[in-house]
Protein backbone atom coordinates (compact mmCIF):
# COMPACT_ATOMS: atom_id res chain seq x y z
CA UNK A 1 0.00 0.00 0.00
CA UNK A 2 1.50 3.39 -0.94
CA UNK A 3 1.87 6.15 1.66
CA UNK A 4 -1.26 8.02 0.64
CA UNK A 5 -3.42 4.93 0.71
CA UNK A 6 -1.88 3.90 4.03
CA UNK A 7 -2.86 7.28 5.45
CA UNK A 8 -6.38 6.90 4.07
CA UNK A 9 -6.59 3.44 5.61
CA UNK A 10 -5.55 4.75 9.04
CA UNK A 11 -8.15 7.50 8.71
CA UNK A 12 -10.82 4.97 7.76
CA UNK A 13 -10.03 2.70 10.70
CA UNK A 14 -10.17 5.51 13.21
CA UNK A 15 -13.52 6.91 12.09
CA UNK A 16 -16.63 6.28 14.12
CA UNK A 17 -19.67 8.29 13.15
CA UNK A 18 -22.69 7.97 15.42
CA UNK A 19 -25.07 10.17 13.49
CA UNK A 20 -26.07 7.93 10.60
CA UNK A 21 -29.56 8.95 9.41
CA UNK A 22 -32.07 6.27 10.37
CA UNK A 23 -33.55 6.16 6.86
CA UNK A 24 -30.15 5.12 5.50
CA UNK A 25 -30.03 2.15 7.87
CA UNK A 26 -33.50 1.08 6.80
CA UNK A 27 -32.74 1.57 3.10
CA UNK A 28 -29.56 -0.49 3.14
CA UNK A 29 -30.92 -3.31 5.27
CA UNK A 30 -34.17 -3.43 3.31
CA UNK A 31 -32.29 -3.53 -0.01
CA UNK A 32 -30.12 -6.45 1.08
CA UNK A 33 -33.04 -8.28 2.66
CA UNK A 34 -35.02 -8.09 -0.57
CA UNK A 35 -32.12 -9.40 -2.61
CA UNK A 36 -31.39 -12.26 -0.19
CA UNK A 37 -35.06 -13.27 -0.13
CA UNK A 38 -36.47 -12.93 -3.64
CA UNK A 39 -40.24 -13.60 -3.85
CA UNK A 40 -41.17 -17.11 -4.98
CA UNK A 41 -43.44 -15.87 -7.76
CA UNK A 42 -40.56 -13.85 -9.26
CA UNK A 43 -38.31 -16.91 -9.15
CA UNK A 44 -40.98 -19.06 -10.75
CA UNK A 45 -41.52 -16.40 -13.41
CA UNK A 46 -37.84 -16.30 -14.30
CA UNK A 47 -37.57 -20.08 -14.43
CA UNK A 48 -40.70 -20.27 -16.59
CA UNK A 49 -39.37 -17.62 -18.96
CA UNK A 50 -36.06 -19.41 -19.48
CA UNK A 51 -37.79 -22.78 -19.80
CA UNK A 52 -40.29 -21.41 -22.35
CA UNK A 53 -37.52 -20.17 -24.58
CA UNK A 54 -35.12 -23.09 -24.31
CA UNK A 55 -37.85 -25.72 -24.18
CA UNK A 56 -39.34 -24.34 -27.38
CA UNK A 57 -35.95 -24.57 -29.06
CA UNK A 58 -35.69 -28.27 -28.13
CA UNK A 59 -38.95 -28.86 -30.00
CA UNK A 60 -36.98 -28.18 -33.17
CA UNK A 61 -35.20 -31.51 -32.82
CA UNK A 62 -37.09 -33.51 -30.18
CA UNK A 63 -40.87 -33.86 -30.26
CA UNK A 64 -42.77 -33.98 -26.98
CA UNK A 65 -46.01 -36.07 -26.94
CA UNK A 66 -45.71 -36.18 -30.75
CA UNK A 67 -45.76 -32.39 -30.86
CA UNK A 68 -42.89 -30.82 -32.79
CA UNK A 69 -42.03 -27.55 -34.55
CA UNK A 70 -40.26 -29.39 -37.37
CA UNK A 71 -40.37 -32.82 -38.98
CA UNK A 72 -37.04 -33.64 -37.36
CA UNK A 73 -37.70 -36.61 -35.07
CA UNK A 74 -34.45 -38.55 -35.46
CA UNK A 75 -33.58 -38.07 -31.80
CA UNK A 76 -37.03 -39.26 -30.72
CA UNK A 77 -36.63 -42.43 -32.80
CA UNK A 78 -33.18 -42.98 -31.35
CA UNK A 79 -34.54 -42.73 -27.77
CA UNK A 80 -37.44 -44.99 -28.67
CA UNK A 81 -35.19 -47.59 -30.26
CA UNK A 82 -32.63 -47.48 -27.43
CA UNK A 83 -34.81 -47.16 -24.33
CA UNK A 84 -38.19 -48.42 -25.40
CA UNK A 85 -41.49 -46.53 -25.27
CA UNK A 86 -41.50 -45.50 -21.63
CA UNK A 87 -37.74 -44.97 -21.44
CA UNK A 88 -38.14 -42.63 -24.41
CA UNK A 89 -40.70 -40.57 -22.47
CA UNK A 90 -38.28 -40.31 -19.53
CA UNK A 91 -35.43 -39.25 -21.84
CA UNK A 92 -37.57 -36.71 -23.69
CA UNK A 93 -38.78 -35.19 -20.42
CA UNK A 94 -35.23 -35.03 -19.07
CA UNK A 95 -34.01 -33.31 -22.22
CA UNK A 96 -36.90 -30.85 -22.32
CA UNK A 97 -36.62 -29.59 -18.75
CA UNK A 98 -32.92 -30.35 -18.30
CA UNK A 99 -31.92 -28.04 -21.13
CA UNK A 100 -33.97 -25.17 -19.71
CA UNK A 101 -32.67 -25.64 -16.19
CA UNK A 102 -29.04 -25.73 -17.37
CA UNK A 103 -29.46 -22.21 -18.74
CA UNK A 104 -31.46 -21.06 -15.74
CA UNK A 105 -28.65 -22.10 -13.40
CA UNK A 106 -26.21 -19.91 -15.32
CA UNK A 107 -28.48 -16.93 -15.88
CA UNK A 108 -29.85 -16.43 -12.38
CA UNK A 109 -27.79 -14.62 -9.74
CA UNK A 110 -26.41 -16.33 -6.62
CA UNK A 111 -29.24 -15.11 -4.34
CA UNK A 112 -31.89 -16.46 -6.73
CA UNK A 113 -30.05 -19.76 -7.12
CA UNK A 114 -29.81 -20.15 -3.36
CA UNK A 115 -33.52 -19.40 -2.90
CA UNK A 116 -34.52 -21.91 -5.59
CA UNK A 117 -32.23 -24.61 -4.21
CA UNK A 118 -34.03 -24.42 -0.85
CA UNK A 119 -37.24 -25.61 -2.59
CA UNK A 120 -35.84 -27.01 -5.81
CA UNK A 121 -38.18 -29.99 -6.04
CA UNK A 122 -41.17 -27.70 -5.67
CA UNK A 123 -39.96 -25.30 -8.37
CA UNK A 124 -39.00 -28.03 -10.84
CA UNK A 125 -42.32 -29.82 -10.24
CA UNK A 126 -44.22 -26.58 -10.84
CA UNK A 127 -42.37 -25.91 -14.09
CA UNK A 128 -42.94 -29.51 -15.17
CA UNK A 129 -46.65 -29.30 -14.37
CA UNK A 130 -47.01 -25.97 -16.16
CA UNK A 131 -45.23 -27.35 -19.23
CA UNK A 132 -47.46 -30.42 -19.33
CA UNK A 133 -50.55 -28.23 -19.06
CA UNK A 134 -49.38 -26.12 -21.99
CA UNK A 135 -48.78 -29.22 -24.10
CA UNK A 136 -52.30 -30.38 -23.35
CA UNK A 137 -53.74 -26.98 -24.22
CA UNK A 138 -51.99 -26.83 -27.58
CA UNK A 139 -53.38 -30.24 -28.53
CA UNK A 140 -50.45 -32.60 -27.96
CA UNK A 141 -51.32 -36.27 -27.45
CA UNK A 142 -50.94 -36.55 -23.69
CA UNK A 143 -51.91 -39.88 -22.10
CA UNK A 144 -51.72 -40.57 -18.39
CA UNK A 145 -49.14 -43.37 -18.40
CA UNK A 146 -46.81 -41.51 -20.82
CA UNK A 147 -47.27 -38.29 -18.87
CA UNK A 148 -46.19 -39.93 -15.61
CA UNK A 149 -42.97 -41.23 -17.14
CA UNK A 150 -42.40 -37.86 -18.81
CA UNK A 151 -42.86 -36.03 -15.49
CA UNK A 152 -40.40 -38.41 -13.87
CA UNK A 153 -37.90 -37.57 -16.61
CA UNK A 154 -38.41 -33.83 -16.20
CA UNK A 155 -37.79 -34.07 -12.45
CA UNK A 156 -34.59 -36.08 -12.87
CA UNK A 157 -33.30 -33.98 -15.76
CA UNK A 158 -34.38 -30.67 -14.27
CA UNK A 159 -32.94 -31.28 -10.81
CA UNK A 160 -29.63 -32.67 -12.05
CA UNK A 161 -29.16 -29.90 -14.61
CA UNK A 162 -30.04 -27.08 -12.24
CA UNK A 163 -27.77 -28.41 -9.52
CA UNK A 164 -24.86 -28.80 -11.93
CA UNK A 165 -25.09 -25.42 -13.59
CA UNK A 166 -25.85 -23.52 -10.39
CA UNK A 167 -22.88 -25.05 -8.56
CA UNK A 168 -20.62 -24.20 -11.51
CA UNK A 169 -22.02 -20.65 -11.53
CA UNK A 170 -21.39 -20.14 -7.80
CA UNK A 171 -17.83 -21.42 -8.18
CA UNK A 172 -17.25 -19.18 -11.20
CA UNK A 173 -18.51 -16.11 -9.30
CA UNK A 174 -15.68 -16.50 -6.85
CA UNK A 175 -13.12 -16.21 -9.60
CA UNK A 176 -14.61 -13.69 -12.06
CA UNK B 1 -19.14 -15.74 21.43
CA UNK B 2 -19.05 -12.94 18.88
CA UNK B 3 -18.45 -14.05 15.32
CA UNK B 4 -15.46 -12.60 13.46
CA UNK B 5 -15.86 -10.54 10.29
CA UNK B 6 -14.68 -13.46 8.16
CA UNK B 7 -17.13 -15.88 9.78
CA UNK B 8 -19.91 -13.38 9.18
CA UNK B 9 -18.88 -12.87 5.55
CA UNK B 10 -18.84 -16.62 4.90
CA UNK B 11 -22.32 -16.91 6.36
CA UNK B 12 -23.46 -13.86 4.39
CA UNK B 13 -22.14 -15.51 1.23
CA UNK B 14 -24.39 -18.45 2.12
CA UNK B 15 -27.39 -16.13 2.28
CA UNK B 16 -27.50 -15.42 6.03
CA UNK B 17 -29.25 -12.07 6.42
CA UNK B 18 -28.47 -11.83 10.14
CA UNK B 19 -24.76 -12.17 9.35
CA UNK B 20 -24.99 -9.20 6.98
CA UNK B 21 -26.87 -7.14 9.57
CA UNK B 22 -24.16 -7.79 12.16
CA UNK B 23 -21.39 -6.86 9.72
CA UNK B 24 -23.29 -3.76 8.70
CA UNK B 25 -23.94 -2.64 12.29
CA UNK B 26 -20.31 -3.26 13.22
CA UNK B 27 -18.79 -1.18 10.41
CA UNK B 28 -21.38 1.33 9.24
CA UNK B 29 -19.98 4.03 11.51
CA UNK B 30 -16.50 3.82 10.01
CA UNK B 31 -17.85 3.84 6.47
CA UNK B 32 -20.17 6.78 7.02
CA UNK B 33 -17.62 8.80 8.93
CA UNK B 34 -14.91 8.26 6.34
CA UNK B 35 -17.14 9.17 3.40
CA UNK B 36 -18.43 12.29 5.13
CA UNK B 37 -14.91 13.40 5.96
CA UNK B 38 -13.91 13.06 2.31
CA UNK B 39 -16.94 14.68 0.73
CA UNK B 40 -18.15 17.11 3.40
CA UNK B 41 -21.59 16.77 1.85
CA UNK B 42 -24.45 14.85 3.50
CA UNK B 43 -26.30 14.12 0.30
CA UNK B 44 -23.27 12.72 -1.50
CA UNK B 45 -22.30 10.82 1.65
CA UNK B 46 -25.70 9.14 1.78
CA UNK B 47 -25.48 8.21 -1.90
CA UNK B 48 -21.98 6.77 -1.63
CA UNK B 49 -22.83 5.04 1.66
CA UNK B 50 -25.67 3.15 0.01
CA UNK B 51 -23.50 2.36 -3.01
CA UNK B 52 -20.81 0.85 -0.77
CA UNK B 53 -23.20 -1.69 0.69
CA UNK B 54 -24.91 -2.29 -2.65
CA UNK B 55 -21.55 -3.07 -4.19
CA UNK B 56 -20.58 -5.15 -1.17
CA UNK B 57 -23.67 -7.29 -1.73
CA UNK B 58 -23.11 -7.67 -5.47
CA UNK B 59 -19.47 -8.65 -4.93
CA UNK B 60 -19.86 -10.71 -1.79
CA UNK B 61 -19.05 -13.96 -3.59
CA UNK B 62 -15.70 -12.51 -4.65
CA UNK B 63 -14.55 -12.00 -1.07
CA UNK B 64 -11.69 -14.35 -0.26
CA UNK B 65 -12.01 -15.73 3.27
CA UNK B 66 -8.21 -15.96 3.50
CA UNK B 67 -7.99 -12.16 3.49
CA UNK B 68 -9.19 -9.64 6.05
CA UNK B 69 -12.58 -8.05 5.64
CA UNK B 70 -11.99 -4.48 6.79
CA UNK B 71 -9.25 -3.62 4.26
CA UNK B 72 -11.48 -5.04 1.52
CA UNK B 73 -14.34 -2.83 2.68
CA UNK B 74 -12.00 0.17 2.84
CA UNK B 75 -10.79 -0.32 -0.75
CA UNK B 76 -14.39 -0.60 -1.94
CA UNK B 77 -15.27 2.58 -0.09
CA UNK B 78 -12.21 4.50 -1.27
CA UNK B 79 -12.75 3.65 -4.94
CA UNK B 80 -16.42 4.58 -4.81
CA UNK B 81 -15.60 7.96 -3.29
CA UNK B 82 -13.11 8.67 -6.07
CA UNK B 83 -15.58 7.50 -8.73
CA UNK B 84 -18.34 9.70 -7.34
CA UNK B 85 -16.14 12.74 -7.12
CA UNK B 86 -14.97 12.24 -10.69
CA UNK B 87 -18.51 11.84 -11.99
CA UNK B 88 -19.91 14.75 -10.03
CA UNK B 89 -20.46 17.81 -12.16
CA UNK B 90 -21.74 19.97 -9.32
CA UNK B 91 -19.20 19.47 -6.60
CA UNK B 92 -15.56 18.59 -7.12
CA UNK B 93 -13.94 19.67 -3.87
CA UNK B 94 -12.77 23.24 -4.38
CA UNK B 95 -12.85 23.27 -8.17
CA UNK B 96 -14.83 26.09 -9.77
CA UNK B 97 -17.72 24.73 -11.79
CA UNK B 98 -16.25 25.62 -15.16
CA UNK B 99 -13.27 23.37 -14.41
CA UNK B 100 -15.26 20.28 -13.47
CA UNK B 101 -15.83 19.37 -17.09
CA UNK B 102 -12.11 19.75 -17.68
CA UNK B 103 -11.42 17.24 -14.93
CA UNK B 104 -13.33 14.63 -16.88
CA UNK B 105 -11.45 15.69 -19.99
CA UNK B 106 -8.14 15.05 -18.27
CA UNK B 107 -9.19 11.62 -17.10
CA UNK B 108 -10.22 10.59 -20.57
CA UNK B 109 -7.32 12.05 -22.51
CA UNK B 110 -4.43 11.41 -20.19
CA UNK B 111 -2.72 9.44 -22.92
CA UNK B 112 -3.12 12.39 -25.29
CA UNK B 113 0.12 14.08 -26.27
CA UNK B 114 -1.20 17.46 -25.11
CA UNK B 115 -0.82 16.28 -21.52
CA UNK B 116 2.80 15.36 -22.11
CA UNK B 117 3.46 18.92 -23.31
CA UNK B 118 2.65 20.27 -19.87
CA UNK B 119 5.49 20.91 -17.47
CA UNK B 120 6.53 18.15 -15.04
CA UNK B 121 4.97 19.96 -12.10
CA UNK B 122 1.71 20.53 -13.98
CA UNK B 123 1.48 16.85 -14.97
CA UNK B 124 2.31 15.77 -11.42
CA UNK B 125 -0.41 17.94 -9.93
CA UNK B 126 -3.05 16.71 -12.40
CA UNK B 127 -2.11 13.11 -11.70
CA UNK B 128 -2.18 13.55 -7.91
CA UNK B 129 -5.50 15.34 -8.12
CA UNK B 130 -7.40 13.06 -10.47
CA UNK B 131 -5.66 9.69 -10.28
CA UNK B 132 -4.92 9.65 -6.55
CA UNK B 133 -7.73 11.89 -5.30
CA UNK B 134 -5.36 14.15 -3.32
CA UNK B 135 -6.64 17.46 -2.00
CA UNK B 136 -4.55 20.67 -2.27
CA UNK B 137 -3.02 20.27 1.19
CA UNK B 138 -1.78 16.81 0.35
CA UNK B 139 -0.48 17.93 -3.04
CA UNK B 140 1.42 20.82 -1.49
CA UNK B 141 2.98 18.45 1.06
CA UNK B 142 3.84 15.85 -1.55
CA UNK B 143 5.47 18.33 -3.93
CA UNK B 144 6.92 20.67 -1.31
CA UNK B 145 5.05 23.74 -2.55
CA UNK B 146 2.51 26.08 -0.96
CA UNK B 147 -1.22 25.41 -1.05
CA UNK B 148 -1.75 28.55 -3.14
CA UNK B 149 1.04 27.46 -5.49
CA UNK B 150 -0.61 24.05 -5.97
CA UNK B 151 -3.95 25.69 -6.84
CA UNK B 152 -2.33 28.14 -9.23
CA UNK B 153 -0.35 25.45 -11.05
CA UNK B 154 -3.41 23.24 -11.30
CA UNK B 155 -5.54 26.03 -12.72
CA UNK B 156 -2.81 26.89 -15.25
CA UNK B 157 -2.55 23.24 -16.36
CA UNK B 158 -6.30 22.93 -16.89
CA UNK B 159 -6.42 26.21 -18.84
CA UNK B 160 -3.57 25.04 -21.09
CA UNK B 161 -5.27 21.70 -21.73
CA UNK B 162 -8.56 23.39 -22.47
CA UNK B 163 -6.88 25.71 -24.96
CA UNK B 164 -4.89 22.94 -26.63
CA UNK B 165 -7.76 20.49 -26.88
CA UNK B 166 -10.26 23.16 -27.78
CA UNK B 167 -12.83 21.76 -30.19
CA UNK B 168 -10.83 18.56 -30.91
CA UNK B 169 -12.15 16.71 -27.89
CA UNK B 170 -15.72 16.01 -26.81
Amino acid sequence: MNDHLQKEWEEFKSNESKDIPKHLDLDVQHYVSELLNPPKHVLFGKLALVQSFIGTLTLLFCPQFKFSLTANDALYHYFHYTFGHYGCMVACGALFLGSGMIFAGFLLNDDEIRAIRKSRTLFISAISGASLTIFMLIGAEVYLDMALYWIFGTLIGGLLSFETSSLLKIKALKFF
Amino acid sequence: MERTDIELMIQYQNGDEEAFNQLYTRHKGKVYGYIFKKTGNEEMTAEIFQDVFHKLHINKMKFDAKREFLPWLFVLCHHLIIDHIRKSRVKFEDLPENLVAEADTFISVKENEEVSKLSDSEQAILSLKFDQGYDYNEISQELGISNAGARKTFSRAITKLKKALGGHHE
